[in-house]
């Protein structure tokens, strides 16, 4: 293993464990900014899981084992996702591999758990957010499956870190496939991440809680975890939108430069999108998605009419 | 057998049609029975003793369906007059036309005669069209009587005749035809109070 | 004779004897004995064929006469149906007992088994015609024999009648095969009779699978067959009819064509996101799960039609590796749903109910059988790092690679199929969070649900052993990978790995994927320590947590109800009873009615029944009408034979 892989794996594990809460808490105080107040620092997060771990635990009653386990295994499944996501188009061999059709199957196991344990509690506010949830996964799944084939067109190939190299260079940017693959990808982030216009992620009010409210019924290190399973979210659409989508080349170093400036650059865009767009009706954010797909269809035609490659 | 008596049969299967009265139309049925067994009769000479018998059986077979139909007729009064729907210059029209069409179709098939060939055929014509065109239920019994005369005379009118055909079908005639229309010529009375065949369409379901 | 087929021949033995044995009544035990015996042995046949041994038997021939052999697919179904097979008889040790016509059931159970494997290992048409009728009539029988209430006798009636009218398509298919002589020689197809075979095929082997939009009988005929017999229903006789299809396309007709490929993708597409969309709208456990073989039989066709369109491009690869990823999900369909029909029919037998707004909690009550459960929903879902997941992913692959493989018509198709699987895999999950949340967990619904008791030993080991079989296949799929592949026309060789890899593309490293997994909950089960947490009602903003604040099926779908109402046309009525201004009561009716049923199917049954009215117009009724009639038919007959019409 080459000097390179080995930092990329290190990057990969302590970004992708520690540094994960930044991303929430640099979007919270660029949108802060934004609206004319200072708001809490990027460090926030950090504080807040630091006062979950101290706190106890809560144990909703007529809950069965699915409850206590479900938050150990949403935070296993994130992790081995962050180990799935190449940085600088890098990674060692992990064992779990580089796939990203596997990614997409650990996403949808940390959210069939969490749903799950939303049922185990039978709280009303919890199963509502879950059930709106679920309905947008429907055709966010699609959206990101159209992006992936978009992304996986010059090379044939689902590993990561060749999805990386195939997106690298400038001569993908002249293809329309491209910007219409970043801008389904963009739609993806924003769902995956329940940032508005899709989600409100600021609301305390139960009834507006999408992916929020299952987390309800959680205190102490369960609710520790859930967090962090949130801001392993951003860590991994944020890289792979950065690594797949966002011009990016040369050796590794250069693009590991490129990753950190890319980062908080896609936070801000997220906070700009957060305060230049309300919150979307709930039943008219499928047509947004449904947009989305049609442009990622229109993407796929132009590639082919353009001769392919 | 001569073609005029074999015109003579045709001739009465065709009034069989025509006429209204069921007690006519018996008489008429035993006359062309009793003609057929008569002509075969007459043709026993250079024949086996099984024709002989035959013809006999022939007329013996007249005799009974007279009774046998004769004794059901009188059993049986109608209500009312039971009018078909189609007046009797039409049915022998239509009858006639039957009959020569068919006669006029039927490629040949073995018999002695053309015309004994044509008379069968016309008479199992006349005899099918009885049983469509008349609405009591005696009618239905006498068109198959009819039929069979027909069958009969072809077989007396093959080479060396088949005599055995013509018992069968006397037997035919008298057992199953007979009895089992005047039974239920006498059932239908008894449910519906008159011999037409119109109150049978009920039976659909 | 050789030993494998010594085997075949002494499982078959065996499964008759049983089949005989169960008809006394005191001998039922040892009938499922003898059968469990008989399919083992014809299984194990199987799998020894696929796992390399030389095909037993003959080929294929049109002749009429009695042929049978094994051949690697043959193998494979026969292997798939043992799996499925032996849990099912298990189970039935239980289950039968205490219902109506025990005895003649489990009879009919080694006649449909032995008509399955019939099916498979038939090399000949009548045969194989043979099996395949009885093979539709035996459910009919056991269906009958177990309920004679009129709603049954109506649903055996449709069953019947709609898979004779599109099963006519699997006659014309064979016959004309067998006519043209292409079982010898796929080459003496004509183009005409090429397409003939290929829609017969498409519609005849489709109506027995379920595809949209042939599917009509399938949620109807399901949930009334005892359970065990729904099992086997939808986990191998509608497999058998994708074992038609695949011998159809991929080996009788000569060359791969576009059109074929295509249809099967966009019925595969159809299928598998209406079979999973009107799973979601349903509250009777079985009807759901029902639709979900609809679903399942759809995304199999996905991966057949893709196989066909690459094998159409030359790529024999990727041919054969979506043949294989449809042979997989093939077997692991018939294992989780196998499971989830039997832990259903535990549960009908526990607390006889199954509308899921009734039931709850049964995992306290029942640990076992509900664990099981649990894993087979989990499993259908496509959840990492079980089977479903597995299949699904090969699947996806597949597809993936075909909207990358350069023409336009195929690009566009491979990435619709792509998405509609994505979405279709979402919406399973949407579907069997909501089964597990209402039937295992939460509070009892109803006194009876509350006091279940466990199922018996036989019953809970059926389903624990298909439970164990789904992990299995989930972490070890790549061990079947390389023979799969193999069985598909210019099959390709894989190496062998635990995970599946495949060249040129990300790979999906089961086994790893599983101990990581474990490995990183239980370190962080460790991290959260053991601190006992506080007991406390769940949040509902102060109130008392009332059985009547709890979710219902219908409400937890809503919204996926509210979004795609164009496509699934709820009805709703809503009436409240007012007295002085003040409501005293409302009453909520809704129901999603299924649009095939109501767009497709009554509109042909309505017509049909009136072309019969009017044909019944000559049934006047009359003896002189019919006479009359029969006269004209005479008289037309001489006329033609006079002018030398009929030679």
């Amino acid at each position: 293993m080459s000097g390179a892989t080995a930092v990329a794996g290190a990057v990969q594990i302590v970004g992708g464990i520690a540094l994960a809460p930044l991303l929430p808490g640099l979007v919270q105080s660029f949108k802060a900014r934004l609206q004319g107040r200072r708001g809490a620092s990027p460090g926030q997060p950090y504080r807040e899981l630091r006062r979950l771990w101290g706190k106890s635990a809560v144990a909703v009653e007529g809950t069965t084992v699915l409850y206590r386990l479900a938050p150990a295994v949403v935070a296993a499944a994130l992790a081995t996702g962050v180990l799935l996501v190449p940085v600088g188009g890098r990674a060692p061999d992990w064992p779990v591999g580089a796939d990203a059709l596997v990614l997409i199957g650990l996403l949808t196991l940390a959210r069939f758990t969490v749903t799950l344990a939303a049922w185990d509690t039978g709280s009303g506010f919890a199963l509502m957010g879950a059930g709106r949830d679920l309905a947008y996964s429907v055709f966010v799944e699609g959206l990101l499956l159209l992006a992936l084939v978009l992304a996986a067109l010059p090379g044939g190939s689902t590993d990561l870190r060749a999805l990386s190299d195939a997106a690298g260079g400038s001569d993908r940017w002249g293809e329309p496939a491209h910007w219409c693959a970043l801008l389904a990808f963009g739609l993806v982030v924003l769902a995956e991440t329940g940032r508005q216009p899709i989600d409100n992620p600021d609301t305390h009010l139960e009834l507006t809680m999408i992916h929020e409210g299952p987390l309800l019924e959680y205190a102490g290190r369960d609710l520790a975890y859930l967090q962090w399973a949130a801001a392993a979210r951003h860590w991994i659409v944020l890289v792979l939108g950065a690594e797949l989508f966002l011009p990016h080349g040369g050796s590794f170093w250069v693009r590991l430069a490129t990753l950190a400036v890319a980062l908080p650059a896609l936070c801000a865009a997220l906070a700009v999108t957060e305060t230049w767009q309300a919150k979307m009706r709930i039943l008219r954010v499928p047509r947004f998605l449904a947009a989305g797909a049609g442009i990622a269809l229109l993407g796929l035609v132009s590639w082919y009419l353009g001769g392919g490659a | 057998m001569s073609g005029g008596v074999v015109w003579v049969l045709v001739g009465l299967a065709l009034a069989v049609v025509t006429v209204r009265r069921r007690s006519a139309a018996i008489a008429l049925v035993t006359a062309q029975s009793a003609l057929l067994g008569i002509g075969a009769f007459a043709l026993t000479p250079g024949r086996s003793t099984e024709f002989l018998v035959a013809s006999l059986a022939l007329v013996a077979k007249a005799a009974v369906l007279a009774a046998l139909l004769g004794w059901s007729l009188s059993g049986t009064r109608e209500p009312h007059p039971v009018w078909d729907d189609t007046p009797p210059i039409l049915r022998f029209g239509l009858a006639a036309t039957l009959a020569l069409g068919v006669s006029a179709l039927i490629p040949s098939i073995g018999l002695v005669e053309r015309s004994s060939e044509q008379a069968t055929v016309a008479l199992v014509a006349i005899g099918i069209a009885t049983v469509v065109l008349r609405r009591a239920t005696l009618f239905q019994a006498l068109g198959l009587v009819v039929a069979e005369n027909g069958i009969a005379l072809a077989a007396t009118a093959v080479e060396g005749g088949m005599p055995l055909v013509i018992e069968l079908g006397a037997l035919f005639d008298v057992i199953v035809v007979v009895v089992v229309a005047t039974a239920f010529h006498e059932r239908i009375f008894d449910e519906l109070g008159s011999g037409d065949t119109h109150g049978l369409r009920g039976l659909r379901d | 004779m050789s030993a494998v087929a010594a085997v075949a021949l002494a499982g078959s033995g065996l499964l008759l004897t049983g089949g005989l044995v169960a008809l006394r009544a005191r001998l039922l035990g040892a009938a499922l004995a003898l059968q469990v015996a008989g399919v083992s042995l014809l299984g194990g046949a199987g799998a020894t064929v696929v796992l390399g041994a030389d095909p037993v038997g003959s080929g294929f021939s049109g002749a009429v006469e009695p042929a049978f052999g094994i051949d690697g697919l043959s193998g494979f179904f026969l292997a798939s149906l043992a799996l499925v097979a032996v849990p099912a008889l298990v189970f039935a040790h239980g289950y039968l007992p205490g219902s109506a016509g025990a005895p003649a059931v489990a009879a009919l159970t080694a006649a449909f088994l032995g008509s399955l494997a019939g099916v498979v290992v038939a090399r000949d048409v009548i045969s194989f015609l043979g099996f395949w009728e009885l093979m539709t009539l035996v459910p009919a029988a056991a269906i009958l024999v177990s309920h004679r209430e009129e709603r049954a006798r109506r649903t055996v009636f449709v069953y019947l009648a709609v898979t004779h009218l599109g099963g006519a398509g699997v006659w014309v298919a064979m016959l004309a095969l067998a006519r043209y002589g292409a079982f010898a020689d796929p080459g003496a197809l004509g183009q005409g009779a090429q397409l003939l075979v290929a829609l017969a095929a498409l519609v005849g082997f489709g109506t027995k699978a379920g595809l949209m939009p042939f599917h009509s009988w399938l949620p109807r005929a399901h949930p009334v067959a005892p359970s065990h017999v729904s099992a086997l229903m939808s986990g191998m006789m509608i497999k058998v009819a994708l074992y038609g299809l695949v011998r159809v396309s991929f080996e009788w007709l000569p060359e791969p064509t576009l059109w074929l490929g295509l249809v099967l993708l966009g019925l595969g597409l159809l299928s598998s996101l209406g079979g999973v969309l009107y799973a979601l709208v349903q509250h009777d456990l079985k009807r759901l799960l029902a639709f979900h073989s609809i679903e399942n039989v759809g995304i199999i066709a996905l991966g057949l039609g893709a196989s066909l369109l690459f094998a159409h491009e030359g790529e024999a690869l990727w041919a054969s590796v979506a043949f294989a990823a449809a042979l997989l999900h093939t077997l692991n369909h018939a294992v989780f749903k196998a499971l989830l029909f039997l832990g259903a029919g535990a549960f009908d037998r526990a607390v006889h109910e199954l509308d899921l707004d009734r039931l709850g909690g049964l995992l306290r009550r029942m640990p076992w059988t509900g664990a099981a459960f649990a894993v087979g929903a989990a499993a259908i879902a496509g959840l990492p790092p079980l089977n479903g997941f597995a299949s699904e992913w090969l699947t996806l692959q597949t597809l993936l690679h075909l909207a990358g493989l350069g023409s336009l018509g195929i690009g566009v198709a491979g990435g619709l199929a792509t998405a509609g699987l994505g979405a279709t895999v979402a919406l399973a999950v949407y579907c069997f969070v909501k089964v597990v949340g209402l039937v295992l967990l939460g509070p009892p619904r109803s006194r009876e649900v509350a006091e279940a008791v466990e199922a018996p030993l036989s019953m809970r080991a059926a389903v624990v052993f298909l439970a164990g079989l789904c992990v299995l296949l989930g972490v070890l799929p790549g061990l079947l990978l390389p023979r799969l592949a193999g069985l598909a026309p210019d099959g390709a060789s894989l190496p062998t790995h635990g995970g599946l890899e495949l060249p040129g593309t990300g790979a999906l490293p089961a086994p790893a994927l599983a101990v990581t997994l474990i490995l990183l909950t239980g370190a962080l089960l460790l991290a959260r320590g053991r601190r006992a947490a506080a007991p406390a009602p769940a949040w509902a903003c102060g109130q008392l947590v009332e059985p009547a604040l709890s979710w219902t099926s219908a409400g937890f779908t809503k919204p996926l109800r509210l979004m795609l109402e164009a496509v699934l046309r709820p009805e709703r009525t809503v009436t409240a009873r007012i007295e002085g201004g003040v409501v005293q009561e409302i009453a909520y009716e809704g129901e999603v009615p299924h649009l095939f049923d109501t767009k497709l199917y009554r509109p042909v049954v309505r017509i049909a029944s009136a072309g019969a009215a009017q044909a019944r117009r000559l049934q006047s009724g009359s003896l002189r009408a019919y006479v009359l009639y029969l006269l004209a038919l005479v008289l037309a007959l001489l006329v033609l034979v006079r002018t030398g019409a009929l030679g």
